[in-house]
């Protein structure tokens, strides 16, 4: 029974990464439907896969979206939002980092034509060392530069 | 035994008990567990609801506002049907509910709100066109004064049971329309090359000579000779008829007034045959202008600025009421200025971010990597210190319905109007007609646009050339050489500025946005928005038109002119023989000699689609892109209505044209 009580535990912290994954997913690419521009990926190579996505918002700043991790070889990181401009109005402070995401270990972006971008994160739960390996949820959504 | 079955009883009864402990324990963790799992799940398919319930009204938002731009392409369905020449009301905002576009899906709604935006410079009475309101004549003799509508703000609120979103968009069009009417197309431009109904034709009105005031009849004209026919093609100044003066007893002169066509096009009706006179103010011919070869009658229009308001502006506002509408419209004004002010500064290390991020193959950036990477880009000046301030200064002349780009005067004004050049020259040189193209002919569009001036070349009639060397000679000036136009110039050097190819990226190559730029010096940072669309939308001196009035008396035939000189009654130096006419006239002032100097627009011609060629004045596409960044006011009109100042007016009789007297005049392009 203890044993099922600690399925339904992390099966609720399971949902509970997804949900925060979701979420942040759906304002990301609400973000980039009415963002003015995407930079990266180009879309020159409309099979190409980048790792970082780079568009002007809908204010026009420079926003970049990618995987931060604390070091390279890490496999967990989080999935975060930079506003380059923002920084660059005030450039004495540090520039300030927005979590989507953690436990994210994989941004893959494609841009099939100019104005559509699709991408997937992947997240992995966390697990102490020792114990068996965390599950890989895999979130696909895609936007659509809606003024164009 | 009996102590045995006791025992056996109490053994039983304690086991029994503690089963019943385990099992009510057992029980209540499941309880436990159910409840949280139920709870759990619950809360679970309440945030799947929310988010549903969220991407629902966002779609039925987004549906209201498509549902506007399609019928707002069509007209301004809201308003009553115009009835022209008659004063109506017209509304200056619209709340409709979509009621049957989800007639599905119970929960789903649409509610728009619809705001009309006056021309900033509209007007409600005034004598002179202004840039916001114009005279229009609305039957012979009659004319009105209408102001221009300058665009349409929308927000579409779409709900989904409690989930609420709200969008933006600002429906734009060029030429504009009248404010006090049911459509959406723009208003009639005035052209010389522009194709409309028929164009009548009429002589001019009579004038006397120097010291002959009174001998000549003012009500009519002869028919001396018509050099065209109906269905015959016409150039811009080429003579239709010749008509002849009387003198007021009745009697003949030898005063000819040559009739001439005052654009290119197509003779529908002579309604003169020689012999005849004709009344002065009646017409002698209809014509039919050239269509389409310079402008046309098309409308730009587009839903722009498309915005998606968050819930934290409009949650507690009641959309209802026109004030809080405009509260909404301030979040937007905002941040409209922020993407104009921060486009120029942006788009500098735009192609800097896309190399440096084509080049990075790695999954993830730690965030030394990442800052580093970007502060190794070069950094972006806005030209100010406090862009915060430039916000605020910038947003409260805007509020006010002053257009910073146009009404430059400080620093702020001259930033937002260098901005506001970048974003019509990004727009400009990417341009494709909004929902006409097939997405393969799209890209190539820009590429296959040419310009043509409003005048291509054409010659002094031979009449004109012949008078302006008499005139030359007398004066000791060389009017021929002032007539010289640039673009005459220029194609002796084999520069056609007459039609000038297209350039897709504005930034290299040549064509006609490098020369113009070139040309008109657009590096002046003092230049504001207007003259800007000025300079890049016409030709200067692209045209030089000369007029010679001859008002010193009537010509006179080389018989009777000999026999007054012989008589002493008449200086032969003070006339001169004009072969042509076959007259003695008296000498010409210099003041009767005038040069004018004409600034000629550009037409945008693309020929992609034969079948329906894009064609459209230079300055007012120029206009149609400024109108992708400006905002305006964010201040409520006060009126639920307009129109209900339009004056109506009957016109007085023009007076002659430009002359007293009469006049030769040709036009040199």
């Amino acid at each position: 029974m203890f044993k099922y009580l600690g399925h339904f535990k992390t099966s609720t912290q399971r949902l509970d990464v997804l949900h925060s994954l979701r979420l942040s997913s759906f304002k990301l690419s609400e973000e980039l439907a009415l963002s003015q521009e995407f930079l990266s990926p180009t879309g020159d190579d409309p099979g190409k896969i980048a790792h970082q996505i780079v568009y002007f918002n809908n204010s026009f700043e420079l926003i970049v979206v990618f995987i931060q991790k604390e070091k390279p070889q890490d496999e967990f990181g989080r999935l975060v939002k930079i506003n380059w401009t923002e920084h660059l109005k005030k450039p004495a402070t540090t520039p300030e980092l927005e979590v989507l995401a953690n436990g994210a270990i994989e941004l893959n972006v494609s841009r099939p034509s100019y104005d559509y971008l699709e991408y997937e994160v992947k997240i992995k739960e966390f697990r102490q060392e020792g114990q068996p390996e965390g599950k890989t949820f895999t979130l696909a959504n895609g936007a659509k530069l809606r003024s164009k | 035994m009996k102590n045995q079955s006791r025992w056996v009883g109490k053994c039983c009864s304690h086991k029994r008990g503690f089963s019943m402990a385990v099992g009510l324990a057992a029980s209540i963790v499941v309880l436990l567990a159910v409840t949280n799992l139920v709870f759990y799940s619950s809360h679970e398919i309440n945030i799947v609801r929310t988010m549903l319930g969220i991407k629902k009204a966002d779609f039925a938002a987004f549906s209201g506002l498509n549902v506007v731009n399609a019928r707002l392409h069509e007209n301004r369905w809201y308003q009553p049907k115009s009835i022209p020449n008659q004063l109506q009301k017209f509304k200056s905002s619209h709340t409709e509910k979509l009621a049957e576009y989800f007639t599905d899906e119970k929960t789903l709604d649409a509610t728009i709100f619809i705001d009309e935006i006056p021309h900033p410079k509209a007007q409600k009475s005034g004598n002179d066109n202004t840039d916001g309101s114009i005279w229009v004549e609305v039957a012979p003799d009659k004319r009105q004064y209408r102001a221009l509508l300058d665009h349409i703000r929308v927000l579409s609120l779409g709900t989904a049971g409690d989930e609420k979103s709200l969008y933006f968009g600002k429906f734009i069009m060029t030429p504009e329309p009248y404010l006090a009417d049911d459509q959406s197309v723009g208003h009639y431009v005035e052209s010389p090359l522009e194709g409309e109904d028929l164009i009548p034709i009429y002589p001019e009105a009579v004038w006397d000579n120097k010291g002959e005031e009174g001998k000549t009849a003012k009500d009519r004209k002869g028919v001396v000779s018509v050099a065209v026919s109906p269905g015959q093609k016409v150039k811009m100044g080429d003579i239709i008829m010749v008509l002849a003066f009387y003198m007021s007893d009745g009697g003949s002169t030898t005063r000819r007034e040559p009739v001439v066509s005052p654009y290119s096009g197509t003779v529908k009706q002579v309604l003169v045959s020689p012999g005849q006179d004709t009344l002065i103010g009646q017409p002698v011919a209809y014509l039919e202008k050239d269509p389409g070869n310079l402008y046309s009658k098309k409308t730009l229009r587009k839903m722009v600025q498309i915005t998606k308001i968050p819930l934290s502006v409009f949650q507690n506002l009641d959309l209802n009421n026109r004030e809080n509408r405009f509260k909404v419209y301030a979040h937007v004004s905002r941040m409209m200025l922020e993407s104009v002010i921060n486009r120029v500064p942006m788009q500098s290390i735009r192609e800097e971010v896309t190399d440096k991020f084509k080049g990075v193959n790695e999954t993830s950036l730690t965030f030394k990597q990442t800052t580093d990477m970007l502060n190794s880009i070069g950094k972006p000046q806005w030209g100010v210190d406090d862009i915060e301030k430039m916000f605020a200064a910038l947003k409260a002349k805007s509020d006010q319905n002053l257009e910073p780009d146009i009404d430059v005067s400080t620093d702020y004004d001259r930033i937002y109007a260098q901005a506001g050049k970048a974003v019509i020259s990004s727009l400009w040189s990417g341009f494709t007609p909004d929902g006409r193209l097939a997405s393969s002919t799209r890209k190539a569009f820009p590429g296959m646009a040419g310009y043509k001036l409003g005048v291509q070349p054409s010659n002094l009639s031979a009449e004109m050339i012949s008078l302006i060397k008499l005139v030359s000679e007398q004066h000791g000036i060389d009017y021929m050489a002032q007539l010289t136009t640039e673009p005459q110039e220029q194609l002796k050097n084999n520069v056609d500025l007459y039609n000038i190819a297209s350039t897709t990226n504005p930034k290299v190559g040549t064509g006609y946005w490098e020369y113009m730029r070139n040309k008109s010096n657009l590096g002046e940072k003092g230049d504001n928005v207007k003259d800007y669309i000025g300079k890049m939308g016409q030709l200067k001196n692209g045209a030089k038109k000369a007029v010679i009035k001859l008002d010193q008396g009537t010509p006179w035939e080389d018989a009777p002119f000999k026999q007054m000189v012989a008589d002493g009654t008449a200086n032969p130096d003070d006339y001169f023989w004009w072969p042509e006419k076959e007259g003695w006239y008296k000498k010409i002032p210099k003041e009767n000699v005038v040069i004018k100097e004409y600034d000629i627009p550009y037409g945008y011609n693309n020929q992609s689609n034969p079948d329906d060629p894009f064609q459209m004045e230079v300055s007012q596409m120029m206009q149609y892109f400024r109108k992708h960044y400006t905002f305006g006011t964010t201040l409520p009109p006060n009126d639920d209505y307009w129109a209900e100042n339009t004056i109506t007016d009957t016109p007085q009789a023009p007076g002659p044209p430009d002359s007293t007297g009469a006049k030769y005049s040709g036009l040199s392009s």
